[in-house]
């Protein structure tokens, strides 16, 4: 058992590393530049405002000066110095090798106009010029009028550049290694060290903050978890048992119903209509749900005691609906069960109804609701971020929802880490669980 | 029970199909003074605030419900409660659901909402069970044993890697899809007739297939939902559809499967085998009719999971344009204004009824399969 464990945490290692990758190149390409962000939180500045010199320092310091990747494909007019160039220019690098007949006349534009900027009366009037760019609104050009004489050659080229039409040489990729110096390799022999980086945004450890939401997170999903096979355990035998009969039919509808109730839908509603008193004083049952309460210094318990009632209606609704989904698979893997001859044969034999039922019958019933428990496990987690976003509870999804939001990237990384390896390790112990719970199974074979 | 649940999905599909002539703020038919008959709703350039003098025209057929979902009235008519009359120019018209933080008309958002979750989910499940019936069935069907000419294998390795190329590099997917298609397509017409002695690479189909799955398996969905489509540049409806099938296709892989398989050890598949049928006969006589019609069940709860999953979605404000109002997004408005039920009540209502339809569907052609065999 223990080598099949291994085996399969091994096999999770290349999984993890994919998703990481995935979620590390998604993260890369997307429109928001973390360093535009701090800059212009602590400077106060325009965007285009801010010195190439300042931004490079700044981009060095958080290591978001380097390439992305290990390698990247690019096409063969477009010069190297696009994969590490500031993604606020980055479009417009882009649109002038897009044009450009090979990598030197590219690379003359963008040296061209590095040129430029470094002399701020220059910039200054470039940069008016340059939101019309960014915009990609190259058609119509306007009077521009008092430009510098090399500013008004520059102007020239890119326009007589934007006429042309795209080079054909964009269609023949062309390999660059970038070797370990990149964005990807100083994270992950970060991770291995288990130095997941700082929050770009507060410039805690991000390993700190997600801790920090982790612990909301494990204690709402237990709880929910927990109340939710507490629940639906006795209530799918018991229908099972009593089959065909007005409560199980009855029980069955409302099960049905309490399935299909989208988890923010339910959560929504009992915020909405029972943690207020709009809708009359009794209706006020649920602490409102708006404000976090905390005090410096709190630890955790503290915390817990204190915000406790804030947690009953995302645990109500997350076991709800898990609570409907398991009682339902319990009854049918009791009926099938309950219909086998050794039941029968225990009948015979004289033995209560109680006792074939929980000795006998649930034992082998219930091989399926441990398997389920690796599919609750992330159904529940991605639940838990929709329940934290609405409840304000600061658990790991609400942390990846507001770090997202915030470019926060190595947040976003850590969580994904966490998700995935949580939803790895929640196949892994029902797989194991399954074994322990049915020795007929032979893991080696698996 | 059923009777209803397929009536009411019915009804769901109608109301997608006919939004526009439901709720727009277009009038159908106008007649003016002098007789002559236009139909602004076909008209683009239209304009609403034309008609709403309604004495300088002889007659006016409004849609059942005279506004469109991105409708802004007035800044007073925000937050309006359910059948509250609101006058536009001459006209006064009801909102029977009320409005929302902009004026706009729930009743409006939720017809049109209904319109672009069915699109959405029904986009994404395509792509899903044609990417994950093909590669499931596949891995089923040959196994760890595909055999498949050197030179063909690398033609389609080929392709793909330029397709993606063209995909992610120069962001042109019709092209990319292009390749693929021709890549597929001239490896089945090259692989008739392969000269004696060419050599074949064996293909780990099986394994590799589980391999994907168990990859995209282990990744939280939402999670990487929510960090995939912060990167759509410009978020559409066809993007996030395209996100969700790929993301989902796994079910309809595992099913597929697993399907194939149990049927291909059949003794009659097994039978037909040893009679010498070639392997194309036996999957098209025996293996997939005998498939293909559960894959509707994995079908109609993909179709409720992924309705679920694009309200989730929209809910959080994730994946769509934020002017592109869905039941998702109208019910999260609750969350700024808590004393605006109608908010939270409609369109979560009609998520919860048109979800619990799908699954009573759902069991319902699982049962009648079972029934038959």
């Amino acid at each position: 058992m223990w080598a099949f464990a291994l085996r399969r945490l091994a096999w999770a290692i290349p999984t993890l590393v994919i998703a990481l990758v995935l979620t590390f190149l998604l993260t890369r390409i997307t429109p928001g530049d973390p360093v535009i962000d701090r800059l212009s939180k602590s400077e106060a500045e325009s965007v285009l405002e801010i010195t190439d010199d300042l931004y490079a320092t700044t981009a060095r310091q958080m290591g978001l000066d380097k390439p992305i990747f290990y390698f990247s494909v690019l096409p063969c007019n477009h010069p190297s110095e696009i994969a590490t160039a500031p993604p606020l220019f980055r479009p417009l690098y882009q649109f002038w090798a897009d044009r450009s007949k090979n990598c030197t006349e590219a690379r003359g534009y963008i040296e061209a106009f590095k040129q430029l900027r470094r002399d701020p009366a220059q910039a200054a009037q470039l940069n008016s010029i340059l939101a019309r760019w960014m915009q990609n609104e190259y058609s119509n050009r306007p009077d521009f009028g008092g430009l510098s004489a090399q500013n008004k050659d520059f102007v020239d080229r890119i326009y007589a550049l934007s006429s042309r039409n795209k080079s054909l040489a964009l269609y023949v990729p062309s390999f660059r290694w970038w070797g370990a110096n990149n964005q990807f390799h100083d994270w992950i022999s970060g991770a291995l060290r288990l130095d997941f980086g700082k929050s770009l945004d507060s410039n805690e450890a991000a390993s700190t903050r997600l801790l920090d939401a982790l612990r909301w997170t494990i204690v709402v999903n237990l709880a929910s978890i927990l109340i939710a096979y507490l629940l639906a355990i006795p209530l799918g035998m018991y229908r099972a048992q009593y089959r065909n009969t007005l409560f199980d039919r009855a029980s069955g509808m409302v099960l049905n119903l309490l399935y299909a109730i989208p988890v923010f839908w339910l959560g929504s509603m009992l915020v909405v209509f029972f943690s207020t008193s709009e809708y009359g004083a009794w209706t006020n049952i649920f602490p409102s749900v708006g404000i976090w309460e905390s005090a410096p210094g709190d630890t955790f318990g503290q915390m817990m005691a204190r915000n406790s009632g804030r947690l009953l209606i995302p645990i109500i609704t997350l076991s709800t609906s898990l609570m409907a989904y398991i009682s339902q698979q319990m009854r049918a893997s009791a009926l099938e069960e309950l219909s086998k001859e050794y039941v029968l044969q225990l009948n015979a034999k004289g033995l209560t109804q109680g006792r074939i039922l929980w000795r006998h019958v649930f034992r082998n019933a219930s091989f399926p609701l441990i398997t389920m428990l690796a599919g609750v496990l992330p159904a529940t987690i991605g639940g838990a971020l929709v329940m934290e976003v609405i409840c304000n509870i600061p658990g790991m999804g609400r942390l990846m929802y507001d770090s997202v939001f915030s470019h926060d990237w190595n947040l976003v990384m850590l969580v994904v880490l966490a998700g995935s390896f949580i939803t790895v390790l929640g196949i892994l112990l029902s797989d194991l669980a399954y074994a322990w719970a049915n020795p007929r199974i032979n893991l080696s074979e698996r | 029970m059923i009777r209803t649940a397929k009536a009411i999905l019915i009804l769901y599909v109608l109301v997608g199909l006919c939004a526009p002539f439901i709720a727009n703020d277009k009038p159908v038919l106008v007649i003016d003074k002098d007789g002559t008959r236009s139909w602004p709703i076909f008209q683009n350039g239209a304009d609403h605030d034309l008609f709403l003098d309604t004495e300088s025209f002889q007659k006016i057929i409004h849609t059942p419900i005279p506004f469109s979902p991105d409708q802004v009235t007035s800044l007073k008519n925000r937050y309006l409660p359910p059948t509250s009359q609101v006058q536009l120019g001459k006209r006064r018209v009801r909102h029977w659901l009320g409005t929302d933080r902009l004026s706009r008309d729930l009743a409006a958002i939720m017809v049109h909402g209904c319109r672009k979750s069915l699109y959405i989910s029904a986009l994404a499940m395509m792509l899903a069970l044609l990417i994950g019936s093909i590669l499931g069935g596949a891995a089923g069907f040959l196994g760890n044993d595909a055999r498949m000419p050197w030179y063909l294998l690398g033609l389609n390795l080929l392709c793909f890697g330029y397709a993606l190329y063209l995909a992610l590099v120069l962001a042109s997917y019709g092209a990319a899809l292009a390749l693929l298609a021709i890549g597929l397509v001239s490896s089945l017409l090259l692989r008739k007739r392969p000269r004696p002695g060419t050599k074949h690479a064996r293909i780990w189909l099986d394994t590799f297939v589980m391999r994907m799955i168990e990859v995209f398996n282990s990744i939280p969905l939402l999670l990487l939902l929510v960090a995939a489509s912060a990167i759509l540049v410009r978020p559409t409806l066809t993007g996030l559809a395209v996100l969700i099938g790929v993301m989902s296709w796994t079910r309809f892989a595992r099913f597929s499967r697993a399907e194939v398989m149990r049927i291909k050890e059949q003794e009659y598949v097994v039978a037909a085998g040893i009679s010498g049928e070639n392997s194309r006969d036996i999957l098209g006589t025996y293996i997939l009719p005998e498939a293909l019609p559960p894959l509707l069940v994995v079908l109609i709860f993909g179709i409720s999971s992924s309705i679920l999953l694009e309200s989730t979605l929209s809910f959080l404000g994730i994946g769509l344009p934020i002017d592109e109002m869905t039941w998702g997004s109208a019910l999260s408005q609750v969350r700024g204004n808590i004393r605006a039920w109608w908010l939270a009540l409609f369109p979560g209502l009609a998520i919860f009824v048109l979800i619990m339809c799908l699954n009573q569907l759902a069991d319902h052609v699982q049962d009648s399969l079972r029934s038959r065999q």
